[in-house]
């Protein structure tokens, strides 16, 4: 079975580097011979969450909104790798992902579950895909980058992926070192499935 | 913590973002309000361990906008937040990032404030919610007379405000039922555990 992968591209602004580096990502696809859905969000409407909860009560799985994210939840689900690549906004992700995600949650139940001492949602799906969430730096920043690397460990308590892992680019730096690190985590991913 | 600034004699406005981001003359108001105040806030639930998009967009645009046309004045943020899981330190991430903002863009981090069980206060005004939130009331009493002293929050504020409003056990449980009772009014109660997206679904 081919591997089936999600890319999620949340850069805003046009930066022939951080263009540059996508497309290396999504060619690292082609060579491996995945199956590639790859989104540029910025080009796509998708309106942000209203905190509704009408996915987990009203109807439960399915945002009541709708738009083109109904059709990247149903990837999401159906992928073995998700990625998720964006700009680091202030420690965070770029508001154009970080609509995607908000938007992403009746892949959740409602219902409580403890994970690490913590309350979290449990899992209305089995099969859970990796993620891998790139994040650009404009120019180095210990405080942003270490921010990054907690946000993306703390989605990974609440999505429970089987690999969930940070890799920062900083722009600048040769792309050949980041590109061997992202091929270690892909070797990973592969792996496992 | 409107409601307590001013009768510590500030006065204040209210802005809702989700209608500020879109437009482009709504961001040149969004951007001038927040020009215009000495103190900025903040406040928002928490989405998915960070703050709600149209939240980072508002802070994309503030600081866009501060690159070419910075006010010369000293200006303050704080940021309130309030998390639908019990655990107050789950918004941590979410203020550190709103700390960064402040930091880039040049704004005096005065503090965050976090909350955890948000479900049990529901965005009522805190007076209405009873003994529960008592702790919750004293940290913005101590935050607001702080901050309209120009100073930044005290711990004291933080602390009070991040304990918990139950135990853990008994907002699982409660939490867990009401689920069931909401999604019984949409006649989604039996469709809970759907999965509409499995393949071949």
């Amino acid at each position: 079975m081919k591997m089936k992968v999600l890319i999620l591209n949340g850069n805003k602004e046009k930066d022939p580097e951080i263009d540059e580096l996508y497309d290396s990502i999504v060619n690292e696809m082609s060579k491996r011979d995945w199956e590639t859905n790859a989104f540029i969000l910025k080009e796509i409407k998708i309106a942000p969450c209203q905190g509704c909860f009408g996915c987990w009560i009203q109807t439960p799985g399915e945002c009541i909104i709708k738009d083109y994210e109904a059709e990247i939840i149903k990837m999401m689900v159906q992928s073995d790798l998700i990625i998720h690549y964006t700009p680091i906004t202030f420690g965070g992700y770029s508001s154009e992902l970080k609509k995607v995600i908000d938007r992403s949650i009746p892949v959740l139940l409602p219902f409580f579950t403890k994970v690490k001492r913590e309350l979290h949602h449990k899992h209305r799906y089995e099969n859970l895909p990796s993620v891998i969430v790139v994040g650009i730096l404009s120019h180095p920043d210990e405080e942003k980058e270490k921010i990054f690397k907690t946000l993306v460990y703390r989605n990974s308590i609440n999505m429970a992926s089987p690999i969930h892992e940070a890799l920062i680019h900083v722009k600048g730096q040769n792309p050949s070192v980041f590109l061997d690190g992202f091929n270690k985590i892909l070797t990973n991913v592969e792996a496992i499935q | 913590m409107i409601s307590r600034l001013k009768e510590l004699g500030l006065s204040s406005e209210k802005a809702y973002i989700h209608g500020l981001v879109n437009r482009e003359e709504k961001q040149k108001e969004l951007c001038s309000k927040v020009e215009n105040a000495d103190l900025i806030i903040l406040a928002f639930p928490l989405y998915v361990d960070s703050l709600p998009a149209p939240d980072i967009k508002a802070m994309e645009l503030i600081a866009e906008f501060r690159q070419t046309s910075k006010s010369s004045k000293k200006q303050g943020f704080i940021a309130i937040v309030n998390s639908g899981f019990p655990e107050a330190l789950q918004n941590n991430t979410a203020l550190e990032i709103c700390r960064i903002f402040a930091r880039d863009v040049g704004f005096e981090w005065k503090g965050g404030l976090a909350l955890g069980a948000g479900e049990a206060i529901r965005g009522r005004p805190l007076e209405e919610r009873g003994g529960m939130v008592r702790n919750v009331k004293k940290g913005f009493d101590i935050a607001a007379k702080a901050l309209a002293e120009g100073e930044k929050i005290p711990q004291e504020a933080i602390d009070l405000v991040a304990k918990p409003l139950m135990p853990k056990s008994m907002y699982k449980m409660v939490g867990n039922l009401s689920w069931k009772i909401k999604a019984k009014k949409f006649g989604a109660r039996k469709k809970l555990m759907e999965r509409p997206y499995l393949e071949g679904a």
